[in-house]
């Protein structure tokens, strides 16, 4: 990562947060890019047996787009933002495509052997939440971002209020109550 | 839900949280009131309130992790595996995962195949795997794929395998439905592979359409020996059988449709077992389904052992053909085919006197009517047509004629479809035999050109290996060609010698050689001999036709001839003095043989570059260029260099429709000329008929990819179409391969300026100036650079050289227009854009697609030249 990528990211950062939401559009390929670039960077990793963690990636994300040691508490916050919205799009198409491929008849056997069975079940769920949550959006957009920051972005109360610039009360409120809105809502579809 | 009812279900939902369970429901009746809908919904969501280890609860890690550490496990690309460079990966099976790869040691193409780990578990399968992997290969089959290595890898079991660019049968089966003749052929193949292995005692085992690769010249490759046995399918080495394949549904290992009956029982197996499957997949390739289907494996198998296959319901098919299929599906061994090299023998029986019967016109459909009218007789009375067709044809032959007929076989066996003819290699100590040697290259590639069925690359491309060691597998892999032919020249007091050789660029095999030793004062002849030699050898019908085709494109007059290549041999060279020597040997070989159409197309050629290199106003060049084309098409008016070299002084002149139908004349005459299609996507650009341009530039590429000027201009293309990235990819690989190559250079920087790279936009065009020694274009791109990146100082440096070359008549005003349009001084631009109209330059149009003059497009000026130049709108 150029010294110059870097200043730009945190450049965008700081537009986006103060409301200018064209600095998001031109963020989120950034953040995109190096995700799945991390991603593939795990691939190669020798260490099968190590436990991955979204938040982990996300992080490293942040230290290698955003430029490293500097300790800017609330930029981080804005990239683990953007971040979890990255997240969010990377997880529900791949779980978009695992589905997709059940669906196609003749692809069957590809997909069962590919891809073990027990994180079928987990796709359906992040497929069904992640229209949930675009409903709930409609009609309360921070509660979503809550949990958007904490379910896809692996973030802290802490880090999501930081990021949505409201208390850690309201954020836990805001979860407590649109978990329970999801989850019944996921119920009934 | 409308908003406002939501806030107070939050509003409340959230106050209830607040409260001890015991006050809530309290609050809820006083909050609620009379709205029982409200309290009922405030209830319903309290229920989940309580709920644990929701979905919700769990990070998404488990997917993630899976997403990512499945391609962990599948996909290498981009790694390197030993000295194999992992590209991409094209398939994955039941038992392995293969990549395209390049071997980084050898410079070629692999495939590289993965064994999954659960395969590999059991060292003493694996092993005997491997070696009859290996020595099916060692067979060294044309039908059977060659293995290279097999190796290990982080204790992963790998195979590299000669790449084969081509489609598996199964592809080709869901592409629709096979001719009979290719469904023949495809067998024939197959069991002339399944014939080799079973001499040796090698039993494939799992023979089926995925198993066999079609490549686009029709050539088969049976894969995969020996894998069987670790799929389980093994009766050598368990007697598990078909047990092995009731695993759970999604651990499928092999397939049961393709099973012999032996295999299903788990009995002995023998190689007729190869030949049961082969007859499932004839069957298949001629009615598009399974002999013996059903729903579970247990039903196919069933059928497998009991059931006899239902007719195929296709009239084409002739009773022959069916005979052999239900031959290799006899379920007793003792009925079935006993040998492969049987079954082959009656597959090529059947072809050969299918051959006859369109030899002499009679079709298959007359065939099955004859069949319908009565069994024996009809049969009987075909086979004494057949004789009678075949003594006809012996008659023709030995009168020479029968030519359609014998070329048809030819076809049959394996034409080879591309070929690059190499520099051939003058041994001699005389100089003059260089341009003998390599007139001689250059002549073969055109002639052989000639042949629209043959793909021949284009002088450029080949020559950038003269002078270098040549292997044919090197060449074949990088100009994607089937054969190479390789040449020696030396001269023995009057007589020279010519060697040549027909190489196969898979194998590295000679396909063909011959020893040429004649008298030097009869080179024409020599070379007519040789064209048809090589001609004949790779089945084209240009044997035939070419003298016709070209009669009057040769001369016969040895020392016209001589003139001739010399002057190629330097117009090639491209300088100003090289093109000035050039039109002297042109002109020579015209005084030798005023008939000599070659040698005015020469003289067209190098006139219509001398602006470019010596700096001579078109005005004065470009009408005598079109005279001496001209005069060639009046000696041949099929020659389709003539008609080429008349398309660009046409075009160069801006005589816009007669330009065209040239080019349009020139390729249809031949179709392999990169030049003319080269010219041609100039052509298309410069009338505004810009992505109608990319096709013929892409054409021109792909028959001379290392041509330098072609890749060039494919990059302008892109650039032009606004595909920076594309330009980008394309000339960074260009300036890889040649470094040297100015032109490539600069089409880089303009691409990076595209994508707002400034600093690499100004290193690379700054790098083509100073390799073309500070040609008038390479200079002004980089001033243009300098002005795009906001260097004015720097941009106006420049253009104060270019306007002393401009006195110095090396440069163009255009070029100091371009640099003019980076600064945005858009009337000094179109000061000296005028000055290149009063002057006719051809090279004018340029700024209809060049990146420069983007900016002055929407002025009315540009228009008004544009008019001028007599472009439509």
């Amino acid at each position: 990562m150029l010294e110059a990528d870097s200043r730009r990211v945190t450049l965008l950062l700081n537009q986006w947060s103060d409301g200018n939401d064209a600095a998001l559009d031109e963020l989120m390929p950034l953040v995109y890019d190096e995700l799945r670039t991390m991603a593939k960077r795990y691939m190669s990793g020798q260490n099968k047996g190590h436990t991955f963690q979204t938040t982990e990636l996300i992080h490293e994300a942040y230290l290698k787009l955003a430029g490293g040691e500097k300790k800017d508490w609330k930029n981080r916050a804005h990239f683990l933002g953007v971040a979890a919205l990255a997240m969010r799009h990377i997880l529900v198409n791949y779980a978009l495509s695992k589905q997709s491929q059940k669906r196609g008849g003749d692809q069957q056997k590809i997909t069962l052997e590919e891809n073990s069975m027990v994180s079928t079940e987990r796709s359906a769920e992040i497929v069904a939440l992640d229209s949930a949550l675009s409903d709930l959006a409609v009609l309360d957009e921070r509660a979503s971002r809550v949990v958007e920051l904490k379910f896809f972005g692996g973030m802290t109360n802490e880090e999501t209020a930081e990021a949505l610039k409201v208390s850690t009360e309201t954020v836990k409120r805001d979860w407590h109550f649109a978990r329970s809105w999801l989850l019944r809502k996921v119920a009934a579809t | 839900m409308d908003a406002h009812r939501f806030v107070k279900v939050k509003e409340i939902y959230q106050a209830v949280l607040d409260l001890s369970p015991d006050a809530r429901e309290s609050y809820l009746h006083d909050s609620c009131g009379e709205d029982d809908e409200l309290r009922k919904e405030i209830n319903s969501l309290l229920a989940y309130e309580n709920t644990f280890d929701s979905f919700i609860d769990t990070p998404p890690d488990a997917i993630a992790a899976e997403l990512i550490f499945n391609r962990n496990e599948n996909d290498l690309s981009g790694f390197d595996v030993g000295h194999y460079k992992i590209i991409t990966k094209i398939g994955r099976g039941g038992m392995a995962t293969v990549y395209r790869a390049t071997d980084k040691l050898l410079e070629r193409d692999v495939a590289v195949k993965f064994l999954h780990d659960t395969i590999g578990e059991n060292p003493d399968r694996l092993y005997r795997f491997l070696s009859e992997a290996k020595a099916a290969s060692s067979l060294n089959h044309p039908n059977i794929i060659t293995v290279f290595e097999v190796g290990d890898y982080k204790g992963s079991n790998f195979l590299a395998t000669e790449f084969i660019a081509g489609v598996t049968l199964r592809e080709r089966l869901s592409q629709g439905q096979l001719e009979v003749d290719e469904v023949v052929n495809i067998a024939i193949q197959i069991a002339s592979a399944l014939d080799a292995a079973h001499k040796a005692g090698i039993i494939h085992r799992d023979i089926k359409p995925e198993n066999a690769m079609i490549r686009p010249d029709g050539l088969v490759k049976v894969l995969d020996f020996g894998i069987a046995k670790i799929a389980g399918n093994d009766s050598d080495l368990l007697p598990a059988g078909p047990a092995r394949f009731d695993t759970a549904p999604g651990t499928i290992l092999g397939t049961t449709d393709y099973m012999s009956p032996e295999q299903v029982r788990s009995t002995r197996i023998t190689a007729q077992t190869d030949i049961f499957s082969l007859g499932i997949v004839l069957y298949e390739m001629l009615s598009g389904s399974l002999p013996f289907a059903g729903h579970t494996r247990s039903d196919v198998m069933s059928a497998i052992l009991l059931k006899e296959p239902s007719r195929i319901e296709r009239e084409d098919i002739p009773v022959e053909l069916l005979e052999i299929v239900s031959r290799a599906l006899r379920k007793d061994e003792s009925e079935r085919y006993h040998s492969s090299a049987e079954m082959h023998k009656d597959l090529v029986q059947f072809q050969r006197d299918r051959d006859l019967d369109l030899a002499i016109g009679r079709t298959t459909q007359a065939d099955a009517s004859s069949q319908l009218n009565g069994g024996i007789f009809a049969l009987s009375s075909r086979a004494s047509l057949r004789a009678a067709a075949g003594l006809f044809l012996a008659f023709v032959l030995i009168g020479g004629l029968a030519i359609g007929y014998w070329y048809y076989s030819v076809a049959n066996e394996g034409t080879i479809r591309s070929i690059a003819v190499m520099p051939f290699i003058n041994n001699s100590d005389s100089v003059d035999n260089e341009y003998f040697s390599d007139g001689l290259t250059e002549s073969l590639i055109n002639s052989l050109s000639l042949d629209p069925n043959l793909s021949v690359k284009a002088r450029s491309s080949v020559f950038s290996f003269k002078g270098k060691e040549l292997d044919p597998q090197k060449i074949g892999s990088e100009l994607s060609v089937e054969s190479v032919l390789l040449g020696n020249v030396s001269q023995l007091g009057e007589q020279i010698i010519i060697s040549l050789e027909l190489v196969d660029t898979q194998t590295g095999d000679q396909i063909w050689g011959k020893r040429y030793q004649r008298d030097s004062t009869d080179l024409v002849a020599f070379h007519r001999e040789i064209s048809r030699d090589v001609a004949k050898k790779l089945g084209s019908r240009l044997s035939i036709n070419q003298d016709h085709k070209s009669g009057k494109t040769y001369t016969e007059d040895p020392d016209a001839y001589r003139r001739y290549l010399k002057g190629r041999y330097f117009w090639n060279r491209r300088s100003s003095e090289n093109l000035y020597k050039a039109i002297e040997e042109f002109r020579a070989a015209v005084d030798h043989d005023p008939n000599y159409a070659l040698a005015y197309v020469g003289l067209s050629d190098a006139y219509v570059l001398l602006e470019n290199f010596a700096g001579t106003p078109s005005s004065e060049t470009l009408p005598i260029a079109k005279a001496y084309a001209e005069r060639a098409l009046e000696i041949d008016d099929q020659l389709p260099e003539a008609h080429a070299s008349l398309a660009l002084t046409l075009h160069r002149s801006w005589n816009w429709a007669e330009a065209e139908r040239e080019y349009k004349g020139a390729i249809e005459l031949n179709p392999n000329y990169a030049t003319v299609h080269h010219s041609y996507s100039l052509y298309l650009r410069e009338t505004g008929r810009l992505e109608d341009s990319l096709l013929p530039a892409k054409r021109a590429y792909e028959l001379d990819p290392l041509s330098g000027i072609i890749t060039g201009n494919l990059g302008v293309t892109y650039i032009a179409l606004g595909e920076a990235d594309a330009a980008v990819e394309l000339m960074r690989k260009a300036v890889v391969f040649d470094p040297a190559f100015p032109f490539g250079h600069s089409i880089l920087g303009l691409a990076y300026i595209k994508k707002g790279m400034h600093a690499e936009a100004i290193s690379e065009t700054q790098k083509g100036s100073e390799l073309s020694r500070q040609s008038g274009n390479a200079l002004a791109t980089y001033g243009y650079a300098l002005a795009a990146a906001g260097k004015r100082i720097e941009a106006i440096a420049v253009i104060t050289e270019l306007e002393q070359r401009y006195i110095e008549k090396t440069a163009i005003g255009q070029n100091i227009a371009a640099v003019y349009a980076g600064l945005g001084d858009n009337d000094q631009a179109f000061r000296w854009l005028v000055k290149d109209l009063e002057t006719r330059s051809s090279f004018l149009p340029y700024i209809r697609w060049l990146p420069a003059f983007e900016s002055l497009r929407d002025d009315p000026r540009f228009t008004d030249l544009c008019r001028r130049m007599g472009m439509a709108e």
